[in-house]
Order: C-alpha cells, then structure tokens, then sequence
C-alpha cells in the first residue's frame, strides 16, 4: 500500500473543499476504498475521512419520509423498524449483502457510492473504457459474473444491492457540496446511477466536491407487498448474480408498480415493460409466464454470462409467488 | 531378539488373530480388550486455548528485533523471457536493505506464468518495500501465453514449453528414459505404443462384449490450496547461523532445501522453527523460492526479514490441484459386475507436467483397465501435492461413472451396485451406515417442475498409509515430574502435537495434563513431512517407544532405591503399581523424586517396518444430500455423512475433525472454488479471497462424522492415514446427489449455478428431442 494522509474535517464544508478532484477519494466504512488502495488501483495522496462530520449519522422521519444519513452503517439500516416497517425491501437486500462484519462497517453512503467489482478493473495493467482508456477486456474474456444489459461500453454489474431497491422505492439521493454553497440536491435515485452510455468513467452522479449526506425514502411510497428476490451462489461473503424487487401498489391500492433489476446490468435496471404485465392482471401463473417470457427481452449475453437469462426467470417467479404469500423458499 | 507373538486385529464384531514377528526392541500394539486411559479419549487439542485466544504465535506473527519486510517482484505476463533486471534504482530508495534479482540467484531467466519470481526487496517498513519493489526495472520478452487446457490442446497453440517439449505429453503409461524432462528412448517410447493400442483393443473387446456400457466426460477445476498463513519465513542470521521461524509442513524438508546450496549454509547451521502452521494442505513441503530469498535477503541486509506471500503471490505462485479433463468409459454386465474401463485423462499442473494425473482405481474391482494419461502443460503457476493429489478429480469422474453403470442396468441401487464391486471389509459396512444416517431411501421431490429439488449422492474413498521409517521420539521425565516428549516435526494443525502426548500419557500410565509436547524445532530429533497423511502414523510408534523404555527406567530406578523386582512394576493412573493391580504407596512423583540425576531421557527410533496387519488400506464412504434451487441453479449441501477409518483411534476429537476439514474442503471443491485465468493477459483473476470463492460457515453443511476404530496391527500404535482419505469422495459425493435432484448429470466441478441451469437447458432441450439409442446421460 502507498501510504496516504487522512483528513478529518469537521464540516461537510470542509470536506468537500478538501476534495478538488477525485484522486482525494472519501472514506466512509472504508471496505470498498481500502482494498482499493492497498490493490494499487487507486494511489490517493490524501483521503477524506467523512466520520468527524455530524449529523450524517442518523436515521430520522421527515414530513416526506425516512431520512437514512449517509453515514449510517448498513446493519443500522437492515434493523431499523422505521425502514423495516415501510420499507422492507430495502431491509431484506441489505440482510443479505456481504457479510455480519462487512455491514457493521459499511455506511450506505459508501454502498452506493462504491466502485465495480469487475475483476479486470480491479487489477493492475487493465486500461479500459471504464478507467480513462477504451475497450472492454470482460466483454470477449472472462465474464461469468458480468453484465448481460447494456454491457456494449462496459460490461460491469452495479455492485450495489441497495441501488435496484432504492430505485424502485423512488428514493432520493440527498447531495451537498461547498462548490454549490452547501445547497443541498437532491437526485431521484434512477439519475443517480449512470449507465456507462451516460459516463463511462462514473457509475453515480456525483461531481468532484459533492458528498452524500443522506438517502431519502418518501413516504408516498411505503409498500406493503413487495419481494426482492436474488440469486447467489454462496450465501455470504459473495455477491448477487442477479436480483429481481418488485414493489407492488406503490403506496397503496390505487399505487403503481415498479419491477427492477440488479446485477445484470451496470446501472439498476427498471423494466417498465414488466411493470405493465404485473399491472395488466391477476399474479398469477399466466402473469409468471408472461413476464417470464419478456424478462429475457434486449439482453445481449456475453460467452460466460448468459446463464443470467434463466436465473432473472428463476427470480422472477419466486417474486410473484412471494407477493403472493408463498412461504419462503430453500 | 525378534519375538513372535499373536495379536487380535480388526474391527467391530470381526477380529481374527494374527501372528507378527516384532521387530528388535518394539513392543506389541493395543489389543481390542485392554482397557486404556488416555488412548481413545476425546481430547481438546493442547493448543486449543492458544489458538482461539491469539497467544499461539504463528511464523507469521514472529517479531524478533530489528524486523524488516521483503517482498518478491512478479512477472505480470503471461509469458515472458527476463532479459534483464536492474535494480539500481530500487536500492536507492528509502529503508532498503538488500535486493536480489531471480536469473542471477536461481539461474532462471524464464518467466513462464504471470505471478513468476522475478526479483526480490527488503526494507525497513512494507511501505518502503512495496515503494522499492516497484521501482525495480525489468525488460521482458513478452511470448505468446496458453493459460487454459483447451488453449494448449488447441490446434496450433503456442508452445509453453522449452525445446522439443510438446505442450500435451503422455504421463502414463510411462516409457523409460522420459523421467527428468529427457526425451524418451525411441524404440522403448515405440514399444509402448505399441502396448497402449494393443490394451486399447482389449479393453475395446471387453466393452464390446458387456451388457451395458456407458461413456462420460468429466472435468474439474484447479483448486489452489489457499491456506490461511501464507508461505513464507522470518530469518533471522545470528553469528554466522540461521534461524528460520517457518510456515511449513516439513521443518526438516525446509532446512534441506536451505543447506543444499541455494540458502548458503549448513545443515547444522541452520534451525527452523515451526511452531504453529496456518495451514498447507500439501504445498508447503519446502522452503519454496521464498524460503530461499527470505534467508538470502537477510544475510545481505544483516538483521531479520520477513518474507511471507502475499494473498495474489499465494494463489496464483504457491501451488495448486491441476484441473482434469476425462473421458470414460465402462462396460457393465446385468448382474451388476464391472468388466472394464476405459479412461484417458489430461490435467494441467502447471509449465511442467509432474502430477497431472487424476487417480481412480483401487477402491473397486474394475475389471480390466485401460488407462492413458497426459499431462498438458500452460503458462500457470506449477501444481504442488494438494490434499489427496489427484484423488478427488478421480473421483468425481469415476463415481459419477458408478452411478451411470447403476442406473444402466435397470436402474440398480448405487449402493448396491458399489457393495458388488467392492470388496473391503470395511467399507462393506461403512455403506450401510452412510445409508442409514443419510436418508438415502427417504421420499424426496426430484427433477421435474418442483423449484426446489433434493437429491442424495455416494462415494468411497481409500487410503494406504500406516506411517514408516526415518522418525525419532525423545521422551524427558524430570526429576520433578515434569514430562515431555519432543519431535522436530510441525503440527499443522491436525493434532499432532496432542496424540504424541496422550500416546506417551498412555504409556507412562499418566494423565495427558502431565505431560508437554514440544515439536516444529529441527534442533529436535528427525521427524516426518506432514505429507501423505503418515505423521500420526510414523510419530507415534517412536513416541510410544520412547515412552515405555523411559518408563521402564524409572521402575529400574524405583525397583533398586526399594529393593522391588522391576519386572513386578508398572506404572498406571499416576501411581506405581504391581501386577496383581496392587498399589505400591508410591506416586508417579514419588517415583521421579527417587532419580539421581535430573532426568530420565529416552530417544527412541520408530521401526522402520510395517507389520501385515489387518488391511494395508482404509477404507471410507461419504454420502451428500443436496437441495438444488431448479430456477436459480444454486445449489446448498444439506448434509454429508463421512464415515472413516484410521486405523486405532488415538484421539477420536481431532480425527473428527479431519474429517471436517476434509468435507468442507470437498463440498468448496464441489461447488465454488476456481481459479479464473484471464485469456488476455494470462493472469489469474481472482488472486484473492473475495472472487476466489470459498466455502464458508454459513453455506457449511451439517457434517455427520462416524469413525469406525479398526485393529489394524500395522505398528504398536495401528494408526493409518487421516488427513487425505476424507476429501477424496466429497465432491464426487455431492455430483451424485445432484443429479439425482435434478434428474440431469452435471458433468464438470464445481456445480456453479451456471452450469446448473446450463444442464436443465440442455436437458430440456434434448426432451424435446428423439433419444439417441444406447445414449445415456
Ligand atoms: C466480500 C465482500 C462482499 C460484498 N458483498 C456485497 C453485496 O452482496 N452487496 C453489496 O451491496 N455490497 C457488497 N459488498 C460491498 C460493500 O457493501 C461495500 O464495500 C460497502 O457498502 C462500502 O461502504 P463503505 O462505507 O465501506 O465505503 P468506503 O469504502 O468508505 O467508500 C466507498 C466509495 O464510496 C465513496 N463514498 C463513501 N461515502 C461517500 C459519501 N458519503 N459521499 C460520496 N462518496 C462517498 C468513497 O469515496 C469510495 O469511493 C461486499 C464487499 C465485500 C468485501
Ligand atoms: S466491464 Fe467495464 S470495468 Fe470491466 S473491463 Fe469492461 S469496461 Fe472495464
């Protein structure tokens, strides 16, 4: 490891003037952005250690909904009955990501911030259009475990179980920075994920500067029936192959609802064309078929990848059964 | 004086008495009716405390003063040609302090796998030594790579060997002269060509003439051993001397390789110390490059360097199990006797092409054999002896074979099937239990529309070691009643360290709290690698000696300070006792108090020769029950039964939990672990722990361990082999049980939830189509 200063402003402020450009990365839990270091993928001079800063710590009610701080560990989240309440969705996938120790570290500001996990951008001597350069290597090399959406520019996954979720919720990303005179933004979760069409270097909106201090559920969206449903092959300490949030009734009987996709695609993949079917009738086995039918639809699998079908299927189908109530299965 | 004398040996209800001659000055083994103390206890391991609270000190943790880091520069291509290395600005960099390049230290200019050694750094802090490892200049000549078996197989591949050396050679049958890399002799190579063809068409004949034959091809993966405790060593000069606090499975094996010319020193000039070992599961049996550069670096920088791997220098440098490609067939007839086999097998270890076989005949009667393997080489780091070389790659393929055989003709019960072609008398029982305790003939949902499917699977094992020759044991009584017992050898964690005392315990009559173990210290007496699972069973014949002559010089001591007849005396439950039973007044301490000198001192050779025995071979059966999720392909090992052998039991709690480990390293086989090769730049990919899957607690099975104690008779102490045996079946165990849940054969390890779906794909897709005659799986 390239041994580096660390910041410990006080202020988001401070902070964020501290972070003129990206080569002075923020740190949060820390388990993303140290591996990358001590990997060599990232040879920060400086970092920016976001914990001294206050009030980005809690999870608070607003008259729109739950405020979760930026700096909120993920088992904070998973157990709190506010989220778990109105927003289980969330609470389940964040159960299952990682491990008991990684969650007790990881902030959600970190999980959703955090870079890809493509083997080849995580090794040294790999220039691709992701880190500055051209090309893809995982697209015509090893990409068992890559994207089988809107894998033309890159083929990396979003890394994050909490972004599909948080699309689906329409939740907000709550964002300040000293360049904007601490005005606060906020960037509905769907425009916070890039695609790599959009920026092939950024996986979020976000502009040198710019921290997240908080995600924002709104409470227009509480939802009763929903099932987040994903596929991994080990239970721990390993990631989603692929994942499949359906909320149903958005807020609701008369509410809408949202089908989306994780771990197929670089950015959270809604799919309003599944949306429709759900929409369209009953949940029952016809609906599995027809959405069974159409999941596949636009995907361009790779030569190790396309295993990915199947499973979204798969996944699809305990998601209907479990809105239905089916007990949980395995 | 060799003695005859007749000895009971076997198992459970079948005993039978055998004749043995002992050799000079060995004592006979345990025999089924003597009542023991310390032997067959379930003891915690003496280490237990110290591991799990962290005051056991791994090489890893070793501190002594003025500590410096190396660390070793490794090709990033996939194949390359050093042609020069400088490193003049390296040494100019902050805190370092001595450097080495690899062509000048080993005479190796190649750089045949990305990951290979090309030069080496020590400085003051790591920072320091990662800062001047990377300012290490080095010109290569980047080749063209094969990183795959299917690469080198190719048509046309480029050549990752050297001169004449084809890229796929046969391995066996071997033809003279081709050992040691020199071409073989033409006519003797001819000759065995032309005895290959002529067993082909025998075994050709023989298939032909079966009821049934069913053909399959089988791969498996390259497992690295990914041990917790990487390879490596603290060095330490002092005075002209080197110490080496080593992460290894053979003190004495390291310190070879350091006194043979590399490390620069004597044998009698060098110690290695090894008290704990994070693990090695068969790749640390020498010093290993880094070994080498440790000791050289320190020598030059003058004070201690640590010279530990780092996770990516461990995956992709430190060995691993060669993957396997075979084919296979066999011909059955209707009642249900194998008549031959036909097996052709390639596997990749590596640039060279040592240990690329994958073993599979021994456990059953297979009839006639006709058998072809090849080693292929690739520009990867070389294979090392992983845990059962070449067993469990056998066995996923020749299991899965049995079960196909089975249900070939008429479907007969695996079980069954196996019982008629087997004909161990140990593993005849062991079946039953696998059966009973895995639910092998419960209702299950299989195959078809269910989502969730369960399936149950079998497969044996065998092992052939009783221990033997080249190890001595030193047993201390002090005056004060302090015992130890001592051996140069490591514990690798296996248990080694307690079954020497509770042997010695049970020898001198005392309990296993009275007596110490001090082991993984070459100043000690020779001991055995920890390598074919023979340390128990080469230790303890040598530990039970030292003890009983230690013993018996103490009575000597007693019998003339009281005037008793030795012969009289024994010592048991802590007290000298006669041989009526009766008490003498006199505790163990007494006894000792009564020496002259400070201590009694017994070092005792193990007898070099096995006696016949019982079975020169284990036995062992493991059953798997496995649910698969038939819309997302993941499969959960719900349960393995693993039934084993080991010859007697010394300690039943650490035999267990071999096993374990067996198991769990067979279901992570089985189901997740690989090395991914990048195609591109011939690098591993997941050089690490995190893409590197490996089976975790979550994902662990309930593991049933039945142990079967036999009376073996092959040494006073009867122990066999437990470290391989139990990871051979695994795997193949939890494929079996696959494919009876899913109803469709999976033919390549690990079962990864895309090569599940990727089989009820095609499975589906064949449905819809007419069967082939005769086709099957
Ligand atoms: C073995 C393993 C398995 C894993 N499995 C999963 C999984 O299944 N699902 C999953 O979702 N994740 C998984 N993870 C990833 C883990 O969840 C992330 O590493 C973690 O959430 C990152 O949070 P952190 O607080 O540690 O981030 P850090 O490492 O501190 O930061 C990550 C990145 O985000 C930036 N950042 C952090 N906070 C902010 C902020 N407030 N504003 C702006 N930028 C910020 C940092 O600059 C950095 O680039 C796994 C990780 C490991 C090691
Ligand atoms: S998937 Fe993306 S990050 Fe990976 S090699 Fe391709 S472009 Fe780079």
């Amino acid at each position: 490891m390239k041994p580096f200063k660390v910041a410990l402003p006080g202020s988001i402020e401070q902070a964020s003037s501290l972070q003129q450009s990206s080569d002075v990365p923020f740190i949060a839990g820390g388990t993303d952005l140290l591996a990358r270091i001590k990997e060599y993928i990232t040879t920060p001079e400086m970092v920016v250690d976001l914990k001294r800063i206050g009030g980005l710590g809690e999870i608070t009610s607003t008259d729109h909904g739950v405020r979760i701080g930026a700096l909120v560990t993920m088992n904070d989240v998973a157990t709190n009955l506010q989220v778990k309440e109105g927003f289980a969705a969330l609470a389940e996938t964040i159960g299952n990501a990682a491990t008991p120790q990684i969650r007790n570290m990881a902030t959600i500001g970190g999980n959703i911030c955090q870079k890809p996990r493509c083997w080849y951008l995580r090794h040294e001597g790999y220039s691709c259009a992701k880190n500055g350069g051209s090309g893809c290597w995982a697209r015509d090399g090893e990409n068992e475990f890559h994207a089988i959406f809107g894998n033309q520019v890159c083929a990396m996954t979003q890394p994050s179980n909490v972004a599909p979720v948080l699309v689906a919720y329409g939740a907000s990303i709550e964002i300040q920075s000293s360049v904007e005179s601490l005005e606060k933004r906020e960037v509905p979760a769907d425009q916070f994920f890039l695609t790599p069409e959009q920026d092939p270097t950024r996986e979020v909106a976000l502009k040198p500067g710019e921290i997240v201090t908080a995600v924002l559920l709104p409470a227009k969206n509480r939802t009763e029936k929903w099932s987040y449903t994903e596929a991994r092959e080990k239970q721990s300490f390993d990631w989603a192959q692929a994942s499949v949030t359906v909320l149903y009734q958005r807020g609701g009987r008369r509410g809408d609802h949202r089908v989306v996709l994780g771990a197929v695609s670089p950015a959270p993949l809604r799919r309003a064309d599944l949306e429709q079917i759900i929409a369209a009738g009953e949940l029952d086995a016809d609906c599995i078929q027809a959405l069974q039918k159409k999941i596949g639809e636009g995907s361009t699998p790779l030569s190790q990848n396309g295993y990915k079908v199947p499973m979204l299927r798969g996944l699809m189908a305990k998601a209907i059964r479990k809105l239905n109530g089916e007990k949980k299965e395995g | 004086m060799a003695e005859e004398i007749t000895i009971q040996v076997g198992f459970g209800d079948q005993f039978h008495p055998l004749t043995v001659r002992l050799q000079d000055g060995d004592i006979p083994p345990w025999q089924p009716d003597q009542p023991l103390d310390v032997v067959g206890q379930r003891k915690p391991r003496l280490d237990a405390v110290a591991k799990v609270t962290g005051t056991a000190k791994f090489s890893q943790d070793q501190q002594p003063a003025g500590l410096i880091h190396g660390r070793i520069l490794r090709s990033p291509h996939g194949n390359a040609e050093i042609r020069s290395v400088d490193l003049t600005a390296a040494r100019a960099m902050p805190g370092v302090r001595s450097a080495l390049t690899v062509p000048d230290t080993f005479e190796d200019s190649t750089a045949r796998y990305c990951g290979a050694e090309v030069a080496a750094i020590a400085a003051d802090t790591e920072q320091q030594a990662d800062a001047a490892m990377r300012a290490i200049v080095v010109d290569y000549q980047v080749k063209e790579h094969c990183v795959t078996i299917d690469a080198s197989m190719a048509e046309g591949a480029p050549q990752v060997g050297r001169g004449e050396q084809k890229n796929v050679q046969r391995v066996s049958p071997r033809t003279r002269g081709r050992r040691r890399g020199r071409n073989a002799d033409p006519d003797a190579d001819r000759q065995v060509v032309e005895q290959m063809a002529r067993r082909e068409k025998e075994v050709d004949a023989i298939l032909a003439g079966s009821d049934s034959v069913v053909e399959g091809t089988f791969r498996t993966q390259v497992q690295t051993h990914a041990p917790l405790e990487t390879h490596g060593a603290v060095c330490s000069w002092e005075d002209g001397r080197l110490v080496c606090w080593a992460s290894t499975q053979a003190t004495f094996g390291f310190r070879g390789e350091l006194t043979s010319g590399r490390g620069q020193v004597k044998a009698s000039e060098c110690r290695v110390l090894s008290e704990y070992v994070g693990g090695g599961f068969g790749s640390k049996f020498s010093a290993g490059r880094e070994g080498v550069i440790g000791a050289l670096l320190a020598k030059e920088a003058g004070v201690p360097v640590k010279m530990m791997l780092d996770r990516s220098g461990e995956q992709t440098s430190a060995g691993n199990r060669p993957d396997s490609l075979q084919k296979m067939r066999m011909g059955v007839n209707k009642d249900g006797i194998i008549q031959g086999l036909q097996i052709r097998s390639w596997g990749t270890p590596g640039s060279g092409i040592g240990g690329a076989g994958a073993h599979n005949d021994g456990i059953y009667q297979l009839g006639e054999i006709d058998k072809v393997e090849y080693g292929v080489r690739t520009n990867c780091g070389g294979a090392r002896a992983h845990r059962a070389p070449g067993w469990p790659q056998g066995s996923v393929a020749l299991e899965q074979m049995m079960d196909m055989a089975a249900h070939s003709i008429d479907g007969v019960d695996p079980i069954e099937f196996r019982k008629m072609n087997d004909d161990h008398p140990i593993r005849a029982k062991e079946y039953d239990i696998a059966r009973e305790r895995i639910g092998w003939d419960r209702t299950r949902v299989r195959g078809g529309s269910a989502t969730i499917c369960s399936g149950v699977g079998i497969a044996s094992n065998l092992w052939f070691s009783a221990g033997g020759g080249g190890a001595s044991a030193l047993v201390r009584i002090a005056k004060d009643g302090a015992v130890e017992i001592r051996n140069g050898a490591q514990d690798i964690g296996t248990g080694t360290r307690t079954v020497m005392a509770m042997v010695a315990a049970e020898e001198l009559g005392i309990p296993l709290e009275m007596v110490s173990t001090r082991i993984g210290d070459t100043n000690d007496p020779q001991g055995p690698m920890s390598g074919g699972s023979t340390t128990i069973g080469t230790l303890t014949p040598a530990a039970r000696l030292a003890a009983h002559y230690a013993k018996k010089e103490l009575l000597a001591v007693v019998a003339e300070r009281k005037g008793w007849d030795p012969a009289d005396l024994d010592l048991r439950k802590a007290r000298v006792i006669r041989n009526d039973g009766s008490d003498t007044g006199l505790s163990f301490k007494d006894a000792c108090s009564l020496m002259d000198d400070d201590a009694i001192e017994v070092l005792k050779a193990r007898p070099r020769r096995n006696y016949a025995g019982f079975s020169d071979t284990n036995a062992g059966v493991q059953a798997a029950e496995v649910e698969v999720d038939m819309e997302t392909g993941v499969v959960r090992v719900k349960k393995v039964v693993a039934v084993a052998d080991a010859g007697k039991l010394i300690n039943p709690m650490t035999a267990e939990s071999q096993v374990r480990g067996g198991v769990i390293q067979g279901v992570s086989f089985a189901l997740h672990e690989r090395r991914i090769m990048d195609r591109h730049k011939g690098r591993m990919l997941n050089d690490d722990l995190e893409n590197y899957k490996i089976l975790g607690s979550v994902d662990c099975p309930e593991i049933d361990v039945v142990l079967v104690d036999v009376y073996n008779g092959k040494s006073n102490t009867q122990v066999m082999g437990l470290g391989e045996p139990p990871i051979v079946a695994t795997a193949a165990a939890v494929a079996n049980a696959v494919a009876d849940a899913i109803g469709v054969r999976v033919f390549e390890v690990p079962i990864t939830p895309r090569r599940v779906l990727e089989a009820i794909a095609s499975n589906e897709k064949s449905a819809a189509q007419p069967k082939k005659k005769g086709a099957r799986l």
